[in-house]
Parts: C-alpha cells; sequence; structure tokens
C-alpha cells in the first residue's frame, strides 16, 4: 500500500508520499515568505519546501482578516513577497524525502502569537530548535497523526514535525465538530493524537471506547485528573503525556498526567520563583525587536503549585496573564477593546472573560456606547476579528470603575 | 419560566446573535450541535449565560448533546 501523507475524514481527500514526492519535484514552485492559505496541502507543501531549500517562512492563520492582517503586517506588499523555487534535485522516493528533511536544520519558521500589547507578535524558531522534541523511529512510520491544532499554530507545527519526519500520516480534525472528529478518528484508523484538553471535553460524553488511539498528548491549558480519567476510558490502550509548549519557546517539559518534572538537561534553564515558571533565554526563539528580552530569563506568566523543589517538580495552575485563553486560543484584550472602541458609537470598551467547564475562558465585554445595533456591531466584529476573540456577552453600562492607577479594572 | 423555556430563549439569543433565525419548536430531544447548530463556543456561551440566570455550570459534570439534559442539570441542582 501506498504510505498516505495527508487525508481528512470522509476520504474525500487523500494524498500519498507518492504523490506529494511528485508535486515537489514538478516545480518551480510560487513559495511565499508568508503563507495565508485555507488549504492544509498547500501550507504543508510550503512547509516542506521551505525546509528542504532551508528558507525562512512566516505562518498566518488562515481566519486571520484583513483587518487584523493590515496591523500585523501594516506594508501590504507582504502578499507579494514569493520566490520561484525548485528543488536541486528530485527526490526519488519517501526513504529520500525523510533522509533530507531531517538534514534540513537551518531553515527558520515565523508564527504570531497573542501577547498583551495589542496586536499578535511574530516570533521565529530555527527548525532545529523545533525539530528537538521530535522522536524519530521506524516504528513511527505506521502512525497516523490526528491534526486537531491549527495548522500555522507551532502546536500544530510540531505535529506536522512529527508526523512528516517519520513518513506518518496526518488526518485534518482541525475545527471539526464532535460527530466528524468521532468519524475521523476511526474511519481513517487514527493512532496519535495531540491536542488541548478542551479538544478532549469535546469528545464527551463517551460513545464507545477507542482502544486503536496509542498516544495521547495534551497542550496549551490546564490538565485535571477528572479530565484524564474520563480519557482513560475513552482510550483505554493509550499512553498519555501532558506536554508544555509556548510559541515563544516551543516544546518545552513532557509529563506523564499533571505533574511536570524538569528532564535531564534543562534543569539549569527552568525555575520557578514566587510561584512563577521562568525559561532561560537559551530555550526562546528569536522575538521581534519590541518585545526582545530584557534579561536571561523569561517570566511565562504560568503559576505553578510546587510539588518538590529538587529535583524540581510542579503543576502548572490556571494561568494568570493579561491574555485569555479560549480552549487554548489566546486572546489579547487590548485587542479586542480596539476593535470595539473603532466602532462608531462605542466609546469605551472593556474586555474581560468569565469562566466555564467547557472552554474555561469566554469572551465577554462592558461598552459605554450609544446608538448601537448590536447586529450590525457583530457584522463588524465578524469583519475584524478571528471567531474566538469576539466577545460573546455584551453588557450596555455608564461608565467604568479603574483601578487606582488608572488602569481599567478587568475582573 | 419553565426551565425548558428558559433554555429555549438563551439558545434562540445565541441563534439570534449569529444572524440565524429561530429554532422552531425546541424540545427536550434537540440536539444542541446537530439540530441547533452550535459549536463549542455557542456551547460555552450557553452555559455561561445559563449560569448567570441559575447559578448552574451546564458543562461541570461533563459535556452534554440534547436540550432536555441541560433542562435536567439546572432543574436539579
Amino acid at each position: 500500500m501506498t504510505e498516505c501523507f495527508l487525508q481528512d475524514r470522509a476520504d474525500s481527500y487523500r494524498c500519498s508520499y507518492a504523490e506529494l514526492i511528485a508535486d515537489l519535484n514538478a516545480g518551480p514552485h510560487a513559495l511565499p515568505d508568508y503563507i495565508y492559505s485555507s488549504s492544509t496541502y498547500e501550507v504543508f507543501k510550503c512547509c516542506i519546501l521551505a525546509l528542504l531549500l532551508e528558507r525562512t517562512i512566516t505562518l498566518l492563520d488562515s481566519d486571520f482578516t484583513q483587518s487584523e492582517l493590515s496591523q500585523m503586517l501594516p506594508d501590504p506588499r507582504w502578499r507579494e513577497q514569493s520566490r520561484q523555487v525548485q528543488l536541486n534535485q528530485p527526490i526519488r522516493d519517501l526513504d529520500e524525502l525523510l533522509q533530507r528533511l531531517r538534514a534540513a536544520s537551518a531553515a527558520r519558521i515565523g508564527f504570531y502569537t497573542s501577547g498583551s500589547t495589542g496586536t499578535p507578535r511574530r516570533v521565529e524558531h530555527r527548525l532545529a530548535r523545533l525539530m528537538a522534541s521530535v522522536q524519530f523511529a521506524p516504528k513511527h512510520r505506521s502512525a497516523v497523526w490526528a491534526m486537531a491544532y491549527n495548522p500555522t499554530h507551532i502546536a500544530g507545527f510540531q505535529v506536522f514535525l512529527q508526523a512528516v519526519l517519520n513518513g506518518s500520516t496526518l488526518v485534518n480534525v482541525f475545527g471539526q465538530g464532535r460527530a466528524q472528529v468521532l468519524a475521523a478518528l476511526q474511519h481513517c484508523a487514527v493512532t496519535h493524537i495531540s491536542a488541548t484538553p478542551t479538544f478532549y471535553r469535546l469528545l464527551l460524553p463517551l460513545d464507545q471506547p477507542l482502544p486503536g488511539i496509542q498516544r495521547v498528548s495534551f497542550g496549551g491549558e490546564a490538565l485535571n485528573d477528572q479530565l484524564l480519567e474520563q480519557m482513560r476510558l475513552l482510550f483505554p490502550a493509550a499512553q498519555f503525556r501532558n506536554i508544555y509548549a509556548l510559541t515563544e519557546a516551543g516544546t518545552v517539559l513532557v509529563a506523564q498526567g499533571e505533574v511536570f518534572g524538569i528532564q535531564p538537561g534543562l534543569e539549569s534553564q527552568v525555575r520557578v520563583e514566587g510561584g512563577e515558571l521562568y525559561l532561560h533565554a537559551d530555550l526562546m526563539g528569536q522575538l521581534s525587536a519590541a518585545t526582545a528580552l530584557a534579561q536571561d530569563w523569561y517570566a511565562t506568566g504560568d503559576r505553578v503549585e510546587l510539588v518538590s523543589e529538587s529535583p524540581l517538580r510542579f503543576k502548572l495552575l490556571e494561568r494568570t496573564h493579561a491574555w485569555i485563553n479560549v480552549g487554548g486560543y489566546k486572546v489579547d484584550p487590548s485587542e479586542v477593546e480596539a476593535a470595539l472602541c473603532a466602532y462608531p458609537g462605542v466609546s469605551a470598551a472593556r474586555v474581560y472573560s468569565k469562566p466555564n467547564a467547557l472552554l474555561g475562558q469566554l469572551i465577554c465585554c462592558d461598552l459605554v456606547a450609544s446608538g448601537i445595533d448590536e447586529r450590525a456591531l457583530r457584522e463588524y466584529l465578524n469583519q475584524h476579528l478571528q471567531s474566538f476573540k469576539i466577545p460573546r456577552i455584551i453588557h450596555y453600562v455608564d461608565t467604568f470603575e479603574q483601578t487606582r492607577t488608572g488602569k481599567l479594572k478587568r475582573t | 419560566m419553565s426551565s425548558i423555556a428558559r433554555v429555549a430563549k438563551v439558545a434562540n439569543l445565541i441563534r439570534e446573535n449569529k444572524g440565524q433565525p429561530p429554532y422552531p419548536d425546541i424540545c427536550e430531544a434537540t440536539q444542541l450541535r446537530d439540530q441547533l447548530g452550535f459549536d463549542s463556543l455557542d456551547l460555552a456561551e450557553l452555559t455561561v449565560r445559563l449560569e448567570s440566570e441559575t447559578g448552574v455550570d451546564v458543562f461541570v459534570a461533563g459535556v452534554v448533546l440534547t436540550v432536555g439534559e441541560v433542562v435536567q442539570r439546572i432543574s436539579h441542582d
């Protein structure tokens, strides 16, 4: 059987490694500096070309709105920045593709991440750094990975790397509903999943166990024992891994359950101070100039509960960032407030979150506004923000409370 | 207001905010995802809105699939 590279749930789309290699060999290809495509295949093909040719590319979410893009990339010429590229030597077969990809450590990949500055910021990683957490083994050739993360986010890119550097199959389930995901896991005989706790929670309630799943990884949000227990019932044959990763650093720590330890070699680069996790600058990607590290240590903003000091072991608590975690997606409240205040009739906006058991947090806002048609406002927001950033509940108020320093009170 | 009327009202408000018409005849058997077309953000909005009225986070004891199960959760607590 020909090895499958990428497929979707209904088998309506299936691309083998042989077809991928034929496409790569065909060239010349237009390789944009900024990858902005709703086709998962196109995104992955561009990534593979960038890897093989050791180029620098930047991945953009396909649902970024035009106004988000114009804030992130004010010079519109980014759309035309593209090069005609061709492989020097055609690739003979999958073994050679894997060999060439594994040797391609000089490529650089840029990602955008929400911080708390009002605009998503760019972080660039050397491929070699991202490859450090990839496991290589011949047995992985038969693995079938569910792509549950956005492929243009670092977590999705790590799944892509793990799969493609081993010749494994990728099954795209990103953004799909419960019924479709469950059908895909069974129909495509998925063996490995990496996703947020929210993704797994949305697979519940349990219909029937899925014994074909061998490996289940969690990341992006705090994991609790209750969900882990339910997942042991849903995936009775799986090994579980809890991953701590940041867009700014890639995968940093891996644990069996809730409690993280520090793997050998990283002891001097991870520390806990005042209940907060700090990472050494050596672990971090290259940040844009405005957000360069001032010191050797990066404050992650992640609160932890110490289990033991030596060796260092801890549990991750809910985060206390300025940004809000909606089901594993970071939302910067000041970015949303700026979009709201740009709407005619809105004089002030305060964005905050309400906790819930499904997505962790939900975006809400208070508005000081007059003469607003809420439906028109929602349509405007749909054109200006990714959907998970848009306030779901809007309250109208006369004025806001402020903190003593004059900042808006968010809680 | 009966519990089912309360859930139906919130469900239709969520649909309205998405520019969709009210769902006709919401009953206990109505499926949140397959019939009302709710995605994960809609479901989270449903539970946050109902919690502010009833004090119950519908999904805290696990995810539910139908309007009837939501009604059961908010009526029991």
